[in-house]
């Protein structure tokens, strides 16, 4: 494929990156706080580096790895090592295979002893390779079989081999290695691990190595080494309790940075009588994705979001390297024009023969019974509102105007009446905007779902374009802004455009884009086992409300992707799904929580991921919150109360959609905030 | 290792099967399609046993009346093992053959490199294959709640700690998610994709690849636009093609070491399992290899309809 035709934002992951092209496509946050300062490589206190899939851990942790010092000193690593005052030994668990450490009717009592000692030969042999490797360019002579003899002495019994170079030595240990592995594979046979010989003491090699190497090569004399320990979601319950040993017991000349994801952190726990590590006692946290999110870094992130973004153009060569600013990328994507309330849109139609009257004047046909008691008993009366609520050519103002007569209908207003009040608001409001605050304040908090309910009314796919949309729908997760411009190239490409070329990319292509980003998400955010399939179904049920809300007569909250509730008073279930569900970032926590309105109590606030928005056309910029009681919550959430939901769903539906039937008990959070004229 | 040693023939439908070899034990693993049951009447051996694995979840009235066993334990391992326990056999001079239809993919795994390491000399393994999958393309072999992806036991490998040229080669089968979860899982690894094609039908290389296409984001670009092929009833033939894809790599590498682990994950046809197990047996143990497989708590009972072809392969270890 030529380069002009290659998507400049295939790869997504880290992983498939090479060591030079993670430097390539490195992308530090503006500021003075930038990621070095915020991984603090030479500090020795532990670090958990915490984050949702996507948010760059690894693309982080692997920044500070020996693979990468060694690209960025390609004259002499050695030499860079002092320089950078570290040396980054970095370790995927996954490459563990952890699950094999576990039952085959071996005593977990016995796994617990086994698992260290070979999680410690493990590292042995990744940091012998590495200063192998790293001594390769060295010229001074080192007394190597002196440090074979002091890293010996870290065993706690003599092995069979006396290794004198480090390469001996390496390859002593992987022999161990293999022994332990044969032991463990075989155990299912012989249904014990009785002929292994635990020859050092935990911790022992994890420290010790280090520490001889510092002290017998002058390169090493004031460095730190850093175990950059990732994926630790990878381990069970029992092998995190042995890592949170070694961060409580750390020893000079190392540090531990450990990258796991947000659901992943199982236990804090230590060997040492299960005390439990505290955050800024025993570890500090990087919590990647939130620190992204955090309202002062706003700005900062957009600004890093587009610096990714330019940096794979560049590196493709798709634009040329003096493009730098955030406006110059902007540029390449096509914006929705401002539909301002009196304008026309194309392709939306108004007045008395398009959707949005034709949809009242069904509603008002339809539930004529009950409309005897608002005051419309003839034909002839239910015209004279349509003819009053229609104003051809202006659609957004007409939706606006039928809103306001919805929630006067929900009320039990006198329809005609009321119909009239609101024609002339309107016709004020087409003189004078400013004459009518309160109406002027409704068009603009409800506009984007006032707008989404035109285009569905009239088969339009809903909008999701720009960068600025883009920038949003990420909200932290590096990952998921890459993906989103992956999946747009495509489209755009598909589409017969030249992306990033001559002419912007079209807001038809970003819209497929984002749609398909925006599945990709949900179906890539498979959880393992029932919990999966439970938080699957909770998101589902909860963005099927937030759709009725946003296509119902009466929205009862704009833009809502957000609630909030007591989790306190709901079921211990809802509230591990809950927790769940913000662990595998589906749910975003909002760290400000939401005052109660009857109470000082202040309660947890969570948002719908806006990666996954789209899929059910739900608005990506976070306005009102709904606040569920402990029913909605248990029927969302908890399998034993499923039953509620369908009850719920319509009860729902039916306080948001005329004729607003309130017989049906309607709980105070469904029909509260409304806005009034 | 030369596998076109081995051989495959077919056995027929209708005919009786009396005139075949009569062995000293066969098994299957019992579920409800009508092609394990058949293959279960015309079996010509001295016993007979249903396995009965608890990932079917029958109910004790809806099995067999007689010569089951109900396989205790949570693991493959403890499965199978729990039935050789029960039967106390001199395994090297016991005659086998297993229908390896029902059986789950794990305990299939297990079960050969059991009889392997127990130096059995010959398995003879058949393999019954489908009219039609029973709902096309949509057929669901699994409730697809993935519980954890690990290690098939007794096919670890001893691995290394370098991971910069790991490779996960998939069997690629109907059920995209669970291809998904598995890339998802060695994300940091090389991925390539094995086709059964020619597949047991011609509609079903089709329907194989429209459903492998909803994985195509986890699986990267390099792996859908150039997959490797072996027929989907042919287990010597997916362990060659296994064995020359592994060479041809290991010299396209970068590194002077070639790969530095391979993950195998068979997902497709039974007896692309078996060509995955055999190439693993024959030249991957002890080596940073391993077998790794989506665990999940239920299998569907019934896959299929009608029996399209059954055939035998037999396996030569000695």
């Amino acid at each position: 494929m030529d380069n002009s035709t290659r998507n400049p934002f295939t790869i997504v992951k880290a992983n498939d990156f090479t060591d030079q092209e993670i430097l390539d496509y490195w992308v530090d946050i503006p500021g003075d706080s930038g990621f070095h300062h915020l991984v603090d490589p030479l500090t020795p206190m532990p670090m958990i580096i915490m984050g949702g899939k996507g948010s760059g851990k690894t693309h982080l942790m692997r920044y500070f790895s020996y693979p990468l010092q060694k690209v960025k000193h390609p004259e002499n690593i050695l030499k860079g090592i002092e320089k950078d005052k570290f040396i980054g030994i970095y370790l995927k668990c996954g490459g563990l295979n952890s699950g094999r450490f576990t039952e085959k009717n071996i005593d977990e009592e016995i796994w617990k002893n086994f698992f260290p000692y070979y999680f410690d030969i493990w590292m042995a042999q990744l940091i012998l390779d590495t200063v192998i490797e790293a001594l390769s360019y060295n010229d001074n002579s080192i007394d190597e079989e002196k440090i074979c003899t002091e890293i010996l002495d870290c065993f706690d019994d003599t092995l069979s081999e006396s290794p004198k170079t480090l390469l001996e030595l390496s390859s002593t240990i992987k022999q161990i290695q293999k022994q332990l592995d044969m032991a463990v594979n075989n155990c299912i046979f012989t249904r014990s691990l009785d002929g292994v010989q635990i020859l050092a003491t935990p911790g022992k090699l994890f420290y010790g190595i280090p520490r001889v190497l510092s002290k017998n090569i002058k390169e090493f004399n004031d460095i730190l080494f850093v175990y950059l320990i990732d994926e630790l979601e990878n381990l069970h319950e029992y092998q995190q309790v042995y890592i949170q040993s070694l961060m409580r017991d750390i020893k000079l000349p190392c540090s531990i940075k450990i990258g796991v994801r947000t659901y992943g952190m199982k236990t804090y726990k230590t060997m040492a009588d299960n005390e439990e590590n505290r955050e800024g006692s025993e570890f500090s946290i990087l919590r990647l994705d939130k620190k992204l999110r955090e309202k002062n870094r706003a700005t900062n992130y957009k600004q890093f979001a587009v610096d990714l973004g330019l940096s794979r153009l560049r590196e493709s060569g798709k634009i040329s390297d003096k493009i730098t600013s955030q406006s110059e990328f902007f540029d390449y994507f096509e914006e929705e024009k401002t539909i301002n309330e009196l304008d026309n849109i194309p392709e939306i139609s108004s007045g008395i023969s398009g959707k949005t009257i034709a949809k009242l004047k069904s509603a008002l046909n339809k539930h004529e019974q009950s409309n005897i008691k608002n005051g419309v008993s003839k034909p002839s009366q239910t015209t004279e509102i349509i003819n009053l609520l229609s104003f051809e050519g202006m659609p957004l103002l007409e939706k606006a105007a039928t809103y306001s007569f919805y929630k006067e209908w929900s009320k039990s207003k006198k329809l005609l009446e009321s119909a009239i009040s609101i024609n002339t608001i309107c016709n004020n409001f087409i003189a004078d905007k400013d004459s009518q605050p309160q109406f002027k304040e409704l068009i603009s908090k409800f506009k984007s779902d006032l707008l989404a309910q035109l285009r569905k009314d009239n088969a339009k796919k809903d909008s999701y374009a720009g960068i600025e949309t883009l920038i949003k729908i990420s909200k932290g997760f590096p990952r998921s802004f890459l993906t989103l411009l992956k999946h747009i190239y495509q489209y755009s490409a598909f589409n017969g455009e030249t992306p990033f070329h001559s002419k912007k990319i079209s807001i038809k292509s970003q819209i497929e884009g984002v749609k398909q980003s925006s599945l990709w998400y949900f179906e890539d955010t498979r959880i393992a086992g029932k919990d999966g399939a439970q938080i699957k179904s909770s998101i589902e049920k909860l963005a099927e409300l937030y759709r009725i809300n946003r296509y119902s007569d009466k929205p009862s909250e704009c833009s809502l992707t957000t609630f909030s509730g007591d989790l306190t008073k709901a079921s211990k279930e809802t509230q591990r799904i809950i927790g769940l569900a913000s662990d595998w970032s589906m749910l975003l926590v909002d760290p400000d929580g939401r005052k109660d309105k009857n109470s000082s109590r202040v309660d947890s606030k969570f948002i719908l991921n806006p990666m996954l928005s789209p899929h059910w056309g739900l608005p990506i910029s976070v306005r009102g919150v709904i606040n569920f009681n402990e029913k909605t919550l248990n029927a969302i959430f908890d399998p034993a109360h499923e039953s509620d939901y369908k009850s719920i769903k319509s009860e729902f539906e039916n306080s948001r959609n005329a004729p607003f039937n309130k017989s049906l008990d309607v709980p105070t959070d469904f029909i509260q905030g409304a806005f009034k004229l | 290792m030369e596998y076109s040693f081995f051989y495959k023939t077919e056995l027929p439908i209708i005919d009786s099967w009396d005139h075949h070899d009569r062995y000293d034990l066969f098994l299957s693993a019992f579920n409800s399609s009508e092609r394990v049951n058949s293959v279960y009447l015309k079996a010509n051996s001295i016993d007979k046993y249903w396995l009965i694995f608890p990932e079917y979840h029958y109910l004790e009235n809806e099995l067999p009346n007689e010569n089951t066993f109900c396989c205790q334990g949570s693991s493959e391992g403890d499965q199978i093992l729990s039935f050789f326990n029960h039967i106390n056999l001199d395994l090297e001079n016991t005659k086998i053959c297993i229908d390896i239809t029902g059986f789950m993919r794990p305990q299939l795994a297990f079960i050969i490199k059991f009889l392997y390491i127990n130096k059995i000399k010959k398995l003879d393994l058949i393999y019954s294959e489908p009219e039609h999958y029973s709902s096309k393309e949509k057929t669901e072999f699994s409730d697809g709640n993935v519980l954890e992806i690990r290690q098939i036991i007794g096919f670890e490998g001893t691995h290394t700690q370098t991971t910069t040229d790991d490779l996960l080669i998939i069997g690629s089968g109907y059920d995209h998610n669970l291809i998904k979860s598995v890339c998802n899982d060695k994300e940091h690894a090389k991925i390539k994709q094995l086709i059964g094609f020619p597949s047991l039908r011609p509609d079903m290389y089709q329907e194989n690849l429209l459903k492998t296409g909803l994985a195509s984001d986890a699986l990267g670009n390099d792996a859908v636009k150039n997959p490797i092929f072996a027929p989907a009833n042919d287990p010597f033939i997916t362990a060659s093609v296994l064995r020359d894809t592994i060479i041809e790599l290991n010299k396209k590498s970068s590194s002077a070491e070639g790969i530095s682990n391979l993950y195998l994950c068979p997902l497709s046809t039974k007896p692309q399992t078996v060509g995955f197990v055999l190439y693993y047996l024959k030249e991957l143990q002890g080596m940073p290899a391993s077998i790794i497989y989506p665990f999940f708590t239920k299998y569907e009972r019934e896959t299929s309809k009608g029996i399209n072809k059954i055939w035998l392969y037999t396996v030569e270890f000695s």
